[in-house]
């Protein structure tokens, strides 16, 4: 009896083996080799020093600044990416391109630059800075400034595309069948909004995080009140403490990954609960 | 009754005239087809029905209410799309139940109601075991169904149909004209819907209502439409023709040397038209009579029980298309290059 031979799966383009070797290729050399190099170094200290670096009440504080105000802005940012994502992909009104395109600005200009104006502008004489009540400049609310400023992008330009591609007739059915305008917004369009507004959220917070250039200027700089995690690592570096700086580091970059993670969990469940398989 | 009265409708896009001044009325119960070719008009009207788009001018009317300006919102329509426009982030359970859920609370069934009622429909539509699949994990014809399921859960006056079946194949198709059929004798709610495809409206519809360049130009049962077309685009449009070009003197239609009487008052002459279905003809091997026309055989296609032939007139050399069933093809014995003489049984003429 002859036997049936299986066939074996063939995809239409070959490749995966070479797809994935370089991915990994490419994800050691640029990302896990120098991360794990920090944590390389950050041992040489030994367990007490890192512990008592680690936990120096300045640098602590300058922790709970830098989450806070990565998390203010990329709520900020959520908030306000949608409604731009929205204006920008429902209606055309002049200057559409031109305003579309200045959402990307924010990536394409030097941080500092945009870090020098923010702080002219807001500062206690400054052109806006003198209509408000209250301080902004060298406080956590201009630090959380500049990081909206810098995460802007992100949420817009995930959520852009999922408006654009969202067909009109879904609209027109939610009405015919008695709804109003907001409860197709909330039951049908945000919930299909939302897997992408979560990854510009992520992105967003995560790009904060890390951002010195724009947040020093603006901040003041002053210990225990406005200093970011990224400057106290910056000083220790220019005082040629190394391990110090690199146990930071560490510390940073495990919160943020947990974060991340975190992050990336409520978006794996809000597509599982309700975007299309 | 009426249900639906659409008094003296147009609509304008830039300088185009959609539709140009349109008058239907549609008797409670009804299933009525808009047929028309791609860019008639026939879509607008649906939408302009269903409150999706605004008229110019005319006037809508419901159970003898005017929802000229009434949003979709407040017609209590269902409808249903071509591309079935499905909550993709819902379950077949939650589309369906959709327009109960999002009605105010004092007018919302309570949980139990709207469960038997989506389970009813789920049963109606043929689709119990797929309540909780997402549209995505179902096929055209099941997406379209669920479609259907939720425009009737709100227990719409009136149901509207665009083009319901125009992005399934052929024998989803075929399959879901007669279950419309079926559901419409079982559901009875008065309904309209759109499509190009004259054969789908003539199988499925109570009434066809044949629309050109936004005007109409029949209304009628399927039978008298097909038996009785009202004019020569009509004739053409509802099924494959013979189109032929010459005069009307003394009660002849005269085309070179092709002649058939024709049913028009003697007294006037004009340029006519004159048309003849493919399978109204017959085929001899000599001249029998000035009605009959020699034709010379181009091409054969002789598969299924029908045989198509091309064939050329030897005066004017236009081609016509014949279809002949296999026993008589065979019997006579036809082929390629043979002269043979063609008489038409039955021709439609138009005076012009």
């Amino acid at each position: 009896m002859s036997r049936i031979q299986h066939s074996k799966k063939k995809q239409s383009i070959p490749g995966f083996g070479l797809t994935m070797g370089l991915s990994t290729l490419y994800l050691s050399l640029l990302v896990l080799i120098p991360l794990s190099l920090v944590f390389i170094y950050s041992a040489r200290l030994g367990w007490t020093a890192f512990w008592n670096d680690v936990t120096d009440p300045r640098v602590v504080a300058s922790y709970k600044l830098s989450f806070l105000t990565a998390f203010s802005a990329a709520l900020v940012n959520l908030v306000f990416g949608l409604l731009f994502a929205w204006v920008l992909s429902r209606y055309t009104f002049p200057l559409k391109r031109i305003v579309d395109g200045l959402v990307d600005l924010p990536f394409a200009l030097p941080t500092a630059v945009a870090g020098i104006t923010l702080t002219t502008l807001y500062s206690e004489k400054g052109w806006i800075g003198k209509w408000l009540p209250f301080d902004v400049s060298f406080t956590p609310i201009g630090i959380t400034l500049a990081l909206i400023f810098v995460g802007l992008p992100f949420v817009v330009r995930m959520v852009q595309p999922v408006l654009q591609n969202f067909e009109h007739e879904v609209e027109e059915a939610s009405a015919s069948l008695g709804a109003t305008p907001f409860q197709t917004f909330r039951r049908v369009i945000f919930p299909q909004l939302l897997p992408a507004a979560l990854s510009g959220f992520s992105l967003a917070f995560a790009r904060s995080l890390g951002e010195y250039g724009s947040v020093v200027f603006i901040a003041g700089n002053m210990p225990f009140k406005t200093e970011i995690a990224p400057l106290m690592i910056m000083t220790k570096l220019e005082q040629f403490d190394y391990p110090a700086a690199t146990a930071i580091a560490v510390v940073m970059l495990v919160i943020s990954f947990a974060l991340i993670l975190l992050i990336n969990l409520i978006q794996w469940w809000s597509r599982i609960r309700y975007a299309s398989h | 009754m009426l249900s639906i009265e659409i008094n003296h409708v147009s609509k304008a896009f830039d300088s185009f005239q959609i539709l140009n001044d349109i008058n239907l009325t549609i008797p409670t119960g009804e299933l009525v087809a808009l047929l028309g070719p791609s860019g008639s008009g026939k879509t607008s009207l649906l939408r302009i029905v269903a409150g999706l788009e605004q008229p110019d001018n005319g006037q809508i009317v419901f159970h003898g209410q005017d929802l000229t300006n009434a949003h979709i919102k407040e017609r209590q329509v269902g409808f249903v799309f071509q591309h079935y426009a499905l909550f993709q982030n819902m379950t077949v359970f939650d589309n369906i139940a959709y327009g109960l859920r999002v009605r105010p609370r004092k007018i919302r069934p309570s949980r139990t109601e709207i469960k038997a009622k989506v389970d009813k429909l789920l049963r109606l539509v043929r689709l119990e075991p797929f309540g909780k699949r997402y549209p995505s994990q179902l096929s055209g014809g099941q997406r379209q169904r669920v479609a259907l399921a939720r425009a009737l859960a709100i227990e719409p006056k009136i149901l509207l149909l665009d083009e319901p079946f125009g992005a399934l194949d052929a024998k989803v198709r075929k399959e879901l004209r007669y279950w419309l059929r079926e559901l419409h004798e079982s559901v009875k709610v008065t309904s309209i819907f759109v499509t190009h495809d004259q054969e789908e409206a003539f199988e499925v519809a109570d009434r066809v209502v044949i629309i050109q360049n936004g005007k109409i130009e029949q209304i009628g049962t399927p039978e008298q439409v097909y038996n009785h077309p009202a004019n020569p685009f009509v004739y053409d449009f509802i099924g494959s023709a013979n189109k032929f070009e010459g005069k009307i003197i003394n009660g002849t239609f005269i085309d070179g040397s092709f002649e058939t009487e024709a049913p028009i008052d003697p007294n006037i002459e004009s340029a006519g038209l004159g048309f003849v279905r493919p399978y109204h003809f017959i085929i001899e091997k000599d001249r029998s009579g000035k009605y009959s026309i020699p034709v010379q055989i181009k091409h054969i296609h002789a598969v299924g029980p029908t045989v198509h032939l091309e064939v050329e007139r030897s005066d004017s050399h236009h081609v016509l298309n014949i279809e002949v069933n296999w026993e008589e093809f065979s019997l006579l014995n036809l082929k390629k290059d043979q002269t043979i003489h063609i008489k038409p049984k039955k021709v439609q003429i138009f005076a012009v």
